[in-house]
């Protein structure tokens, strides 16, 4: 084989710069040529993803060590911010799961949002949340990875609104952005946390400061443990963890190619990356370690009981997706970042993969609803052969490849004491199995039930009679492309190469009594799953009926929604009732207040209200005189 | 006595008696406009030929070094922008744009005597020049709101300068000088003499000069005016009350505090935790009243009010840092707020409203001007790729280092809050429907002003190393 | 009983006062003008008594009090001007109508 020249730094910076450039092109130059704004997408996005296989071809070749390159951005004092770029093997791979997903995406995408009157806009919007994507990833400090990932939560929120006319998309794009602003804020206090007490948000001067002793102390007392919170908390919103969430779901409002890249191989995975990268911290933190552990068991556990009642194409996934994203926490959580990892990017390829099969469905049959579809697997061959790929590597079965991670992260959860993560995880895995094959099964055996109409939705490309018919090229071949890696990528890590090129040891045990374990778990599920929607021995409405108040609790989320949406309307409306009393009263209260006072004591001043310029004065004195009684009180 | 030193200052008023003289001889008054804002280019030329010089004249009472002109040069901006956003507005008032364009100049010049003097009578007649121009201004549409705004401006003003003038006359009487660094000694003297007592003249003094300047910031209590005025008062010269009028009071109140009562080693007046207790109130109060408003002018003049308080969170650090990041934030907060303003200027243009639920679906009417205001929201709540990202996370750290934790906790949940408020504007632009899809277009000068204002905010914001640079620089003269 | 700094002091304090009542309480937008000129009077009683006492070689203070009076005359043209505005919109100088904007 001839010798690749490693990647000059430059050129990994273009893998960041050449989305951005689609971006500019879009918005000045073609936003009225939808099909070249298309391409272009396409092509920028391909060049990144070229650069990003150099970029792995070179890391290869130094395992354990990593790229870099900084420049000044702010001098504060002594202190300086720099913008700089860190390639280790954990970014390589996230290059190449984020290039390549997009990549594949935005081919499907052409055809799935053919004649749309957005398609450009759409197309800028994924350049942008592209660019953004891969700028967290390459990020060498805090401070920028939280710029971009504010970024990524604004792209986000533009492409769940995409279709702005439909309320329930406008109002989902608003839940995700508001939700994960709360996980965002305890991660904007972490970074200012670190910075005041280390003076540095670089990724290396950090590790270096935790890792030795001396100067550790300067985050002793706990405070490393809340920082590392602090981090998780951005980690939580962002990778829609419990309890924050509860805004995925609603997001599958957005067009589905969107779900595919952000809300399942992308964005969400961010809150995981962001652990694995500043995992050293962690380490150091092991309560914050702990509470990683306990959050990612809660979400699996919560996130696939839910999925399994789901209806919606597209929200049985969204379910599946934050039950993976807890179990991926949850392997961190429990110490094995290797195996999070190598969850995260199985998961990546094969999740992205069904949410485009939920595409190719709805392109065929206009609904997401599970119920109005059935025996798809007569016409749509290819869609359901990468349904019962994703199905099998989901469910975890050999040799699929969520098998391999899966296991991993079970047998971590074993090794390191966490018995109950385990026993959890292992639930999971049975409810994953079922809902997935439920979702299968339910769509794609038995009679066709109709389907709807095409109305509603603004793309106008799908024939509207109902004919059902394999979607065309360019959305059937990304599927087909998916699921390559989704059959053979397990087998990265069989002699232990994946977790070397992360820099970890690898040595790889298998866990025979685990693996025994889950795969009869799971093909427990599968078995299940056929009983009840294949055979029917087991009528579905008699389980639902016998256990009225957990189907119904399952179906109504927890009623997590409903508590929060309770929450916030009070808190909300308490708020602009408190402002709107605050406004009439306070406001106006404090002048009519201190002047029906004064009218009172001496008949003065006539009574003031607000607008009224004489009340604004009374506020000025009044003010001056507080000011003053508090020099008073407090001293000068 | 130097006159080449006062050359930005006299060659603006110049230029504003020559502007009133062309506009009698022309009937184009795009002629009026052009030699306005052409003619800026003198002083601004005349500014930055004397950088790096720090000289004193007039026996002390002006002082040009780079404090002063960092913010004459940012006044000389504003002005630039706000006749550029006036060209097509200034139709309204169709016989007296020459007026107006040399009110305007006026102004101008009066802002900027007030950043270079250093002596408590030039710094309020410079003070009274700023002012009395922008009540000329605020009330220029002659309408039932324009001169109500006007009036109300007028009167407070004129109370708030009382104040200011008492506090002026306690200090001067305490300390026997109207010079900021002779009453710095005097202060310095009596406390060796009275083993650090000090006189109640100069503690009030303190307190009724900060509630003056107070009232120029819109800082809590003194910020009752500022919905009003801003709301009624001509759209450019909103944008210049909060851009520019704001910057003068925070360069005045700098300069005051700083070198009269900051230079002495235990503080006479702890007005560091004065400026830090209104900086709370003030952020928290304009937040909070920001929430239920529908009309934008007066949503952006409560948001100008908090950010009034984001800016003092920087006085109360009272450290170079902190001036630093006044002057950094002062500068990329003029650039947001006028960009927001020109672009409130171009749709109400087309659309002759100002309330929030009409500019629903904009985005598709005119995508790039939809595009220029969230943008300039975005800056406005602060987050990144913009200026007002960079500006608050400086004056936050400032006040770190200075241990003010609780301040910063105070604004990072403001900012939060902000959020709400401001992209309740962005969300009705790209996400509501359009009430028609008819085109808005925009005038000329108005995109010059526009794209002036978004690149600014943009370049400042991802290139912030010279700027805050500059800012340093600036902030050097006051804290060595 | 001689006159001492402490009784001009004084006199300017309670006009300031008297001043202050003015404009809280008077209604005529004229007359809160009128109000808000008897502070500044206030002020230059100050200004002066201190410069008498406190500076008696320099004017300082007789300096500042002729630059408020001017400037205060020059800030009364405006206002009279702007209510004579406000006069024509509204034909009314009652402080507590000039309620357009408001909350």
């Amino acid at each position: 084989m001839p010798s690749i020249p490693p990647i000059p730094i430059e050129m990994v910076a273009a893998i960041f710069f050449l989305p951005l450039v689609s971006l500019l092109l879009i918005t000045f130059v073609t936003r009225t040529a939808p099909k070249i704004s298309g391409y272009l997408t396409i092509t920028t996005i391909g060049l990144s993803f070229i650069l990003s296989l150099w970029t792995f071809q070179t890391m290869t070749t130094m395992p354990g060590k990593h790229l870099g390159g900084v420049f000044n951005w702010i001098v504060i004092g002594e202190t300086d911010l720099q913008l700089g770029i860190y390639v280790d093997g954990l970014t390589s791979i996230m290059l190449l799961v984020v290039t390549s997903v997009s990549l594949l995406v935005q081919i499907y995408s052409t055809a799935y949002l053919h004649g749309d009157p957005g398609y450009s806009r759409f197309f800028a919007y994924m350049s942008l949340f592209t660019a953004s994507m891969l700028g967290v990833v390459l990020a060498d400090n805090l401070l920028m990875i939280f710029i971009f990932w504010e970024l990524v939560g604004v792209c986000s929120y533009l492409l769940i609104g995409f279709w702005f006319q439909k309320p329930e998309a406008a109002a989902a794009a608003k839940k995700a952005f508001v939700v994960t602003r709360f996980g965002d804020l305890g991660f904007l206090m972490a970074i200012l946390l670190l910075f005041s007490r280390t003076g540095t948000l670089d990724f290396q001067h950090l590790f270096e400061i935790v890792d030795s002793p001396e100067k550790a102390a300067v985050l002793g007392g706990g405070l490393l443990t809340w920082a590392a919170i602090g981090i998780f908390s951005g980690a939580v919103g962002k990778s829609a963890q419990f309890p924050l969430h509860v805004w995925l779901p609603d997001a599958m409002e957005g067009p589905t190619p969107v779900s595919a890249l952000i809300h399942a191989a992308t964005m969400v995975a961010a809150g995981v990356y962001l652990v694995a990268r500043s995992f050293p911290l962690f380490e150091q933190a092991p309560q914050a370690l702990f509470t990683v552990a306990v959050i990612g068991t809660i979400t699996a556990f919560v996130g696939a009981s839910m999925g399994l009642v789901m209806h919606d194409f597209k929200r049985v996934l969204a379910y599946s997706t934050i039950s993976q994203l807890g179990l991926m926490m949850m392997g961190l959580g429990v110490g094995g970042v290797v195996a999070g990892i190598f969850h995260l990017f199985n998961h990546a390829f094969f999740k992205a993969m069904m949410f485009l099969c939920a595409g190719s469905a709805h392109h065929a049959t206009h609904t997401y609803d599970i119920r109005k579809m059935g025996g798809l697997a007569r016409y749509m061959p290819i869609t359901f052969s990468a349904m019962m790929i994703g199905g099998l590597s989901i469910s975890g079965i050999f040799p699929f490849s969520g098998f391999w991670s899966k296991d991993e992260i079970l047998g971590e959860a074993l090794g390191n004491g966490y018995n109950i993560s385990y026993i959890f995880a292992l639930i999971t895995a049975f409810m994953t199995a079922f809902y997935m094959f439920r979702l299968t099964f339910v769509a794609f055996l038995g009679e066709y039930r109709g389907g709807e109409h095409a109305e509603g939705e603004r793309w106008s490309g799908s024939p509207g009679h109902h004919s059902l018919h394999e979607s065309p090229a360019a959305m059937a071949i990304p599927l087909i492309v998916l699921a390559i890696p989704s059959v053979v990528s397990g087998f990265a890590n069989m002699n232990g190469d994946f977790a070397r090129f992360l820099g970890e040891a690898g040595v790889v045990k298998l866990h025979w009594d685990v693996i025994f374990t889950s795969t009869t778990v799971a093909l427990l599920g599968i078995l299940t799953a056929y009983l009840f929607y294949v055979a029917k021995v087991i009528p579905v409405e008699t389980v639902a009926r016998t256990f009225p108040h957990i189907h119904g609790f399952l179906l109504n989320k927890y009623y997590m929604d409903d508590l929060y949406g309770w929450i916030v309307e009070k808190l909300y409306l308490g708020i602009c009732h408190l402002l709107d009393l605050f406004d009439q009263y306070v406001v106006d209260g404090v002048v009519n207040g201190i002047a029906s006072l004064t009218t009172a004591s001496g008949g003065v001043i006539r009574r003031l209200e607000s607008g009224q310029v004489q009340g604004y004065a009374l506020v000025i004195f009044v003010g001056l005189v507080a000011i003053v009684g508090g020099f008073l009180v407090f001293g000068g | 006595m130097n006159l080449y030193l006062l050359g930005p200052e006299l060659s603006l008023i110049g230029l504003a008696f020559l502007v009133i003289l062309v506009d009698l001889a022309t009937h184009n008054k795009n002629v009026v406009a052009a030699l306005a804002g052409i003619g800026l280019v003198v002083p601004a030329a005349w500014a930055v030929s004397l950088w790096g010089q720090t000289a004193s004249s007039f026996y002390g009472a002006l002082v040009v070094d780079s404090y002063s002109i960092f913010f004459k040069l940012l006044f000389i901006a504003a002005a630039a922008l706000v006749i550029l956003m006036s060209v097509q507005y200034s139709k309204r008032f169709a016989p007296y744009q020459g007026e107006y364009y040399a009110v305007i100049l006026l102004a101008t010049a009066g802002m900027m005597f007030m950043a270079s003097t250093q002596e408590l009578i030039s710094i309020y007649i410079s003070l009274e020049l700023a002012s009395i121009s922008l009540y000329v201004l605020a009330s220029f549409l002659k309408d039932a709101k324009s001169s109500e705004a006007g009036i109300k401006y007028l009167l407070l003003g004129a109370v708030s300068s009382a104040v200011l003038l008492y506090g002026m006359a306690l200090l001067y009487g305490a300390t026997g000088s109207t010079k900021l660094n002779e009453i710095a000694q005097a202060i310095q003297e009596s406390m060796q003499r009275d083993q650090g007592a000090v006189l109640p003249a100069i503690v009030l003094g303190a307190i009724f000069m900060a509630g003056g300047f107070g009232f120029k910031i819109a800082a809590v209590p003194f910020q009752m005016w500022a919905p009003d005025v801003y709301e009624g008062a001509p759209t450019p010269i909103t944008g210049f009350l909060t851009g520019a009028s704001k910057a003068a009071g925070f360069a005045v109140i700098l300069r005051v505090f700083f070198v009269a009562l900051g230079n002495q080693a235990p503080l006479p007046v702890d007005w560091p935790a004065l400026f830090a207790v209104l900086s709370a109130l003030t952020m928290t109060v304009g937040n909070l009243s920001a929430i239920p408003q529908a009309n934008i002018k007066r949503m952006l003049a409560y948001s100008s009010i908090a950010h009034a308080g984001f800016i003092l969170v920087g006085v109360a650090a009272f450290s170079s840092q902190g001036v630093g990041g006044v002057a950094y934030y002062l500068l990329g907060y003029m650039f947001t707020s006028m960009g927001a303003f020109a672009a409130i200027v171009a749709i109400s243009e087309r659309l002759g409203s100002d309330q929030i639920a009409d500019y629903s679906g904009l985005a598709r009417r005119a995508p790039l001007l939809a595009l220029i205001l969230a943008i300039c929201l975005i800056s406005l709540i602060g987050l990144p790729p913009t200026v007002g990202f960079v500006a608050k996370i400086y004056v936050f750290w400032a006040a770190l280092q200075q241990g003010l934790l609780w301040l910063v906790l105070f604004g990072v949940l403001n900012s939060v809050i902000s959020a709400y408020y401001y992209l309740r504007v962005v969300k009705a632009m790209y996400l509501g429907a359009p009430a028609s899809e008819e085109p808005l277009p925009v005038s000329r000068t108005l995109v010059v002003a526009l794209a002036v204002a978004v690149i600014a905010v943009l370049a400042i914001g991802i290139f912030p190393q010279p700027w805050l640079d500059f800012g340093t620089g600036a902030a050097i003269v006051l804290i060595p | 009983m001689t006159i001492g700094l402490g009784h001009f002091l004084t006199l300017g304090a309670v006009l300031f006062c008297i001043g202050l009542y003015g404009v809280l309480a008077k209604r005529n937008a004229i007359v809160i003008l009128m109000a808000i000129e008897l502070m500044f009077n206030a002020i230059n009683v100050t200004m002066v008594a201190f410069s008498r006492y406190i500076t008696p070689n320099m004017l300082t203070g007789q300096v500042f009090a002729i630059f408020i009076i001017t400037v205060a005359a020059a800030e009364a043209a405006v206002g009279l001007g702007i209510i004579l505005c406000l006069y024509r919109n509204r034909e009314t100088v009652d402080a507590e109508q000039f309620n357009l904007m408001k909350w």
